[in-house]
C-alpha cells in the first residue's frame, strides 16, 4: 500500500511548485483541502498506548479439535483514544473457527473492551505470545503501535483410543503379574504343561489321566503365568518418511497410533517407554499408569517430523534405552533402508511389531489424475508387498495400517488375535 | 450498507462528475471519459476491497483538477472536486480498515466521529480553498520566493513531524 502521508506531501510538493512556476494561484488553492488534513493528524494524535489485557483460555490442556474459547478483555489505562485496533497473535498453526481474533473500537480512559473466539485446535503446544494494538488518529496518518505481551499457554494432545487388548509376546517379563504369556509354568489361565505333584498343590490340580499311567506319582496341570512386560514404542519421526498431502502429514496418523498403543499397553499395567526418533531423540523414560501415560502424550504432542543428519538412517537408534528381550514396536510408514536395523533389532532378541501407516493408500487420492498413476500405483504395492513380506519372514509382525480405517479397529483385527509365531 | 459507504459513493460521484462535467464543457471529451472511467473503476474495486487504488485514485484526479486549472475549468468546480476525492479517500481507507478488523465495536459511534472530523476537515478544506480563491494579492518576486522557501520550509517541516509521530 502507498505510504498515505507520502502520497500527500508529493500531491502537494506537486501543486506547490507547479503553482508557483506557471503562476496559477488556483493550484494554490487546491492545496487548502490537503493541508487541512495534515493538520487533523497532530491534532488528534494518540498518546502513548497504556493497556491491562487479560486473556483466559477455556482449557489450556485439550484433546485435539477439541474446541477452546479464548476470553479477551483489555482495559485502557492511558487517555481517549479515536481509534484503536487490537489483535490476539494467535500461534501459528492455529486459526479461529468462531469469532475473530481481531477487533477495532474507541476507548475512553478506563473503558474496557471483551471478546471472544474459538480455536479448533491441531495437535501440538502453543505459546500465545500476547496483543499487538495500534492506535491512530482519525484520518490515519499518525499510527502508534505496540506489543503487549500476555502470555498463554495451550496444550493440544492427540486423541486416545483405547484397542482390545494386544496380543505380544516378548522373551522377557517382569514379575508382575499381568495379561502378556510369561513362557513359565504357574497360576494362569493357559495351560503350560504337567510336571510331578508337589506338597502344597490344590488337589484340584492334579492331572488324573497322567496320573494314572504312573501308578507310583502324582502329577499337576501347569498353566502359563501371565505377566507384565516392558515395551518400547519407537516412533519414526523422520521427515522423509512421510509424505504430505493438501490435507494433512501421514506423521499425524503414526502419532494417533502411538498414542492408541501406548493407551492399551499401560491400561494393562506394562511398562512402557517411547523414543521419538527425528530431528533429535526424544526419550521417555519407561513407567507404569496414569503418569506415564500423560508423560507419553506430552511427547506425542511435542513431536514433529523433522530432519538430521545424525538420525537419518534407522541404524543409529539407541538400543540401549531399551531392555533386552523386551517387546519393541516401531510405527512407521517404513522405507526399505529400515528392514536391515529391524532385523538386527530381531536377531538381539527383541521381539519387534511394526505398525505401519500405509503411505499408498493416504496419497492416493491426491495422484489419481496422473497419467501414469495406475502402474506407478502396482509398482509401489508390490515394492511395499516384498518389504513387508521379508519382514513377517524374519519374524516381525507387521499392521500394515490403511488410514482410512480407524486405528482401534485397525489394532483390533489384526494385532488383537494371537500371532501366528504365539503357538 | 452504512453512512460511511453512502457517503463515499457520494463523494466519489461529485468528484468524478464535476471534474468530468468540467472537461467536457472544455470539449476536453477524451479526459471527461477517462475520468468518469477511473471514477467507476475506483468503485468496483473499493467494491472488491482492494487497496491502493484509492491512492492512484486521488493522485490521479489531483492532476485532473491541476490539468483542468490550465483549460480554465471554473475554479470552484476544480476545488470541490478535488475535496470530493479526498474525502472518498480518506474514506475508502476507513471502510478497508472496518472490513479488515475481525469485529468491530462501537460501529456506529467509531463511523460517526470519523465522519464528523472528515466532514469538518472537508468544510474548512472548501472554506480555506475558496478564500484563497477570491484572495488577489500581488506580491513582488522577491516576496513570492520568500513565501515560497517559507511554505516549502513549513511542509517540509510538517510532513517531517508526522512521519515521526507515526510510529
Amino acid at each position: 500500500m502507498v505510504n498515505r502521508l507520502l502520497l500527500l506531501g508529493f500531491i502537494l510538493y506537486g501543486l506547490f511548485l507547479t503553482g508557483l512556476l506557471t503562476k496559477a494561484g488556483g493550484l494554490l488553492a487546491l492545496m487548502a483541502p490537503f493541508l487541512v488534513y495534515l493538520g487533523v493528524g497532530p491534532l488528534y494524535s494518540p498518546d502513548k498506548i497504556r493497556f491491562k489485557i487479560s486473556r483466559i483460555l477455556s482449557a489450556d490442556r485439550v484433546s485435539q479439535d477439541t474446541p477452546v474459547t479464548v476470553n479477551l478483555e483489555i482495559t485502557n489505562e492511558g487517555s481517549r483514544l479515536e481509534e484503536v485496533f487490537l489483535e490476539d497473535r494467535v500461534p501459528a498453526g492455529l486459526e479461529p473457527a468462531d469469532g475473530a481474533a481481531s477487533v477495532l473500537t474507541s476507548l475512553e480512559p478506563g473503558e474496557s473492551v471483551r471478546w471472544q473466539y474459538t480455536l479448533n485446535p491441531k495437535r501440538g503446544y502453543y505459546w500465545f505470545q500476547g496483543v499487538k494494538a495500534r492506535a491512530s488518529d482519525p484520518t490515519g496518518l499518525i499510527v502508534k503501535q505496540e506489543f503487549l505481551p500476555t502470555e498463554g499457554r495451550l496444550m493440544v494432545m492427540p486423541y486416545t483410543v483405547r484397542p482390545k487388548r494386544i496380543a505380544i509376546r516378548p522373551r522377557r517379563t517382569k514379575v508382575y503379574s499381568g495379561f502378556i504369556p510369561a513362557r513359565t509354568g504357574g497360576p494362569g489361565v493357559e495351560f503350560f504343561g504337567v510336571r510331578e505333584f508337589q506338597p502344597g498343590d490344590p488337589p484340584q490340580m492334579i492331572n488324573w489321566k497322567s496320573t494314572a499311567r504312573h501308578p507310583r506319582a502324582f502329577f499337576t496341570n501347569e498353566f502359563e503365568q501371565e505377566r507384565v512386560a516392558d515395551v518400547g514404542l519407537i516412533l519414526d519421526a523422520r521427515q522423509r518418511s512421510y509424505s504430505r498431502v493438501k490435507e494433512g502429514s501421514l506423521f499425524e496418523f503414526a502419532v494417533l497410533a502411538a498414542a492408541a498403543l501406548a493407551e492399551s499397553f499401560l491400561s494393562d499395567g506394562n511398562r512402557v517407554g517411547m523414543l521419538v526418533y527425528g530431528r533429535v531423540v526424544d526419550w521417555t523414560f519407561p513407567g507404569y499408569g496414569k503418569v506415564q501415560k500423560e508423560h507419553i502424550l506430552r511427547a506425542l504432542t511435542r513431536a514433529g517430523p523433522g530432519k538430521s543428519e545424525v538420525f537419518d538412517k534407522l541404524e543409529n537408534i539407541p538400543t540401549r534405552l531399551f531392555p533386552s528381550h523386551s517387546q519393541l514396536i516401531f510405527i512407521s510408514p517404513l522405507i526399505k533402508q529400515d528392514c536391515e536395523t529391524l532385523f538386527r533389532l530381531r536377531a538381539r532378541g527383541y521381539q519387534v511389531l511394526v505398525v505401519s501407516p500405509d503411505p499408498i493408500a493416504f496419497e492416493e487420492k491426491e495422484l489419481q489424475s496422473h497419467p501414469d498413476f495406475e502402474t506407478g500405483k502396482r509398482i509401489i504395492i508390490l515394492e511395499r508387498e516384498l518389504m513387508l513380506r521379508e519382514l513377517r519372514r524374519a519374524g516381525i509382525h507387521v499392521l500394515n495400517w490403511e488410514v482410512n480405517i480407524p486405528i482401534h479397529q485397525a489394532i483390533n483385527s489384526t494385532l488383537g488375535m494371537r500371532p501366528y509365531w504365539y503357538h | 450498507m452504512t453512512i460511511s459507504h453512502k457517503i463515499f459513493w457520494g463523494s466519489l460521484a461529485l468528484a468524478t462528475g464535476l471534474l468530468a462535467a468540467g472537461y467536457a464543457m472544455k470539449g476536453s471529451w477524451g479526459w471527461c471519459v477517462l475520468i468518469a472511467v477511473f471514477g467507476l473503476f475506483w468503485l468496483y474495486a473499493q467494491r472488491l476491497g482492494r487497496g491502493g487504488i484509492g491512492s492512484f485514485g486521488l493522485f490521479f484526479f489531483s492532476v485532473a483538477a491541476t490539468r483542468g486549472t490550465f483549460l480554465d475549468i471554473k475554479a470552484g468546480w476544480l476545488l470541490l472536486s478535488v475535496v470530493a476525492a479526498l474525502l472518498a479517500w480518506d474514506l475508502d481507507y476507513f471502510l478497508r480498515r472496518l472490513r479488515q478488523a475481525g469485529r468491530v465495536e462501537k460501529s456506529f459511534s467509531l463511523e460517526l466521529n470519523h465522519l464528523k472530523r472528515l466532514l469538518a476537515v472537508g468544510g474548512l478544506g472548501l472554506l480555506f480553498g475558496g478564500a484563497a480563491l477570491t484572495v488577489k494579492l500581488h506580491l513582488h518576486l522577491g516576496w513570492i520566493l520568500l513565501l515560497g522557501v517559507i511554505s516549502l520550509f513549513s511542509l517540509s517541516k510538517l510532513i517531517n513531524l508526522l512521519s515521526r509521530e507515526r510510529e
